[in-house]
């Protein structure tokens, strides 16, 4: 990219100084969609207890496919039940397995700190700040790994490296980052095992409105329902704790289509 | 099921019953967020009013005073998206922030930058590779990620009572995440001045605003103890930016 080009840039995104807005007038502007979206959602759940409808919590997500066919979902969770207040950024690949996530947690007891997580291959590193000091952690993951922040958006997620053709549950690494109200214990993930079993295609109705689904059993404990194309979580039903999850408000935009 | 099959369930489920509804307290308002608010801004060409982005935040305040606003930036023109979690202190200094630009249809930098004291520790990740930056600067130090919401927060390091140009040391995040090292930015000062409070009114509604001049080159004005931007003017470039959606509650 030419030096001239650059600094049109930096001009026309309109947070550099008056230097800068003096350059050469900028290049023709793209006037489409943003190149960087390819296709997006966004929504809303709220976390119920499954027996008295009780709400417990709110949640919402953003989501953009890039042209690549990762992922970008950023998640705001307010778990007010708990007291606890999740902010989460969360990217996958293609196939879904993780790239990146940040997430910054606050529990009844404060502020508990952020996570800064990159995945390169088998190298999962992590870099934790809050009230333990910062700390980092590298670790070997299996390919057949998913990042577990705790908002419900991108659980779905979770069932990335399914294998289509097998039959029962299936079998991978969950890094399940600690979330307690523990805050002694920063922030950091543990692999842990997992397992999940798609059960079929199934309608479910939410109060965002009748989807098509996939059906599966994650955990050995949760039922959830995931749209097929970007495993956005609509359902879970953990009947054993007593946990709903619903998707309350849903849009998605494709820019392809523009 | 196999023991290791077993030990799965056990294990999720242990880590799913410390969310048991069983033992919690009646739902009232979260105690990590005293006070709240959302928006959305649209980019617009001042001379036409032709909309071109847009940004979305969401803003937490703390009981210790802190501020976490997580936003996201879609800029078209120039083909720019970003993801950014921001935290400041009560006073509004920085103290964490995270970024995630996109290019071009490229994913080009994640930045996080984190302020301890008197030090910073820049950790990059972009397409060529890791990246770090530790050095010494000023506690009163702010971030500037380009999302304008957030941006706007180095206002709050002005003294209203002073004055011409003050200036305001910022770590300035790389906004087009060109150079050899994408997921960098540098510290520099930026010459901020206040010019006065001005009541405007702006798609989302009519507000008392603190007017500052930023370089002598753009106008900022922010409403409220929690600084919402409310229009943002570059008239060199013909830009003018302005809040369209605004939420608020305790």
């Amino acid at each position: 990219m030419t030096m001239i080009k650059t600094l049109a840039m930096i001009a026309a995104t309109v947070f550099g100084t008056a230097a800068l807005a003096q350059q050469p007038a900028p290049p023709p502007e793209n006037t489409g969609p943003n190149a960087n979206i390819v296709r997006w959602a966004s929504g809303t759940y709220t976390y119920v207890a499954a027996d008295t409808k009780r709400e417990r919590a709110w949640e919402r997500f953003h989501m953009n496919v890039h042209p690549d066919g990762s992922r970008t979902m950023i998640m705001w969770h307010d778990l007010f039940a708990r007291n606890n207040q999740f902010t989460v950024v969360l990217r996958v690949a293609a196939n879904f397995r993780p790239l990146e996530s940040y997430l910054s947690y606050w529990t009844p007891n404060g502020y508990k700190g952020s996570n800064f997580i990159t995945v390169a291959g088998s190298k999962l590193t992590a870099v934790t700040n809050g009230p333990q000091g910062t700390i980092t952690q590298a670790i070997d993951v299996p390919e057949k790994v998913s990042i577990g922040t705790h908002p419900v958006a991108a659980d779905g997620w979770h069932t990335w490296y399914e294998d289509a053709k097998a039959k029962g549950p299936q079998k991978g690494t969950l890094y399940s980052v600690e979330a307690t109200a523990d805050n002694a214990k920063p922030p950091l993930g543990t692999p842990i095992p997992f397992e999940f079993e798609r059960i079929g295609q199934e309608k479910v109705t939410v109060p965002a409105g009748t989807f098509d689904a996939v059906k599966y059993k994650l955990g050995g404990a949760s039922e959830a329902w995931v749209l097929e194309q970007d495993k956005i979580m609509i359902r879970v039903l953990n009947a054993p704790r007593n946990l709903e999850y619903l998707l309350t408000e849903f849009k998605s935009g494709d820019n392809a289509k523009k | 099921m196999t023991r290791r099959a077993l030990a799965a369930v056990i294990v999720w489920a242990a880590v799913s019953a410390a969310v048991s509804t069983r033992a919690e307290p009646p739902p009232t308002a979260n105690a990590n967020v005293v006070r709240w608010a959302t928006g959305a801004i649209a980019y617009r060409v001042k001379s036409t009013g032709a909309i071109n982005g847009y940004e979305t935040w969401r803003l937490s305040v703390h009981p210790d005073g802190s501020r976490t606003m997580a936003a996201t930036v879609q800029y078209a023109p120039r083909d720019i998206q970003r993801h950014v979690v921001h935290r400041v202190d009560a006073e509004w200094r920085a103290l964490d922030t995270y970024a995630l630009l996109w290019l071009d249809g490229h994913w080009r930098a994640t930045t996080l930058a984190l302020r301890q004291g008197a030090q910073l520790t820049i950790t990059g990740q972009s397409s060529t590779g890791p990246a770090a930056q530790n050095q010494t600067v000023s506690d009163q130090i702010v971030m500037v990620p380009h999302v304008l919401a957030a941006d706007s927060w180095r206002a709050m390091l002005v003294d209203k009572t002073k004055s011409g140009p003050q200036p305001v040391a910022a770590y300035n995040f790389n906004a087009t995440g060109e150079g050899a090292a994408p997921a960098l930015g540098k510290v520099m000062d930026y010459r901020m001045t206040y010019v006065g409070a001005e009541q405007i009114t702006v798609p989302a509604g009519t507000y008392a605003t603190d007017h500052y001049r930023i370089e002598d080159a753009v106008d900022i004005y922010v409403t409220g103890e929690d600084a919402i931007l409310v229009k943002f003017i570059y008239p060199s470039i013909d830009r003018e930016h302005l809040l369209i959606e605004h939420k608020k509650g305790p």
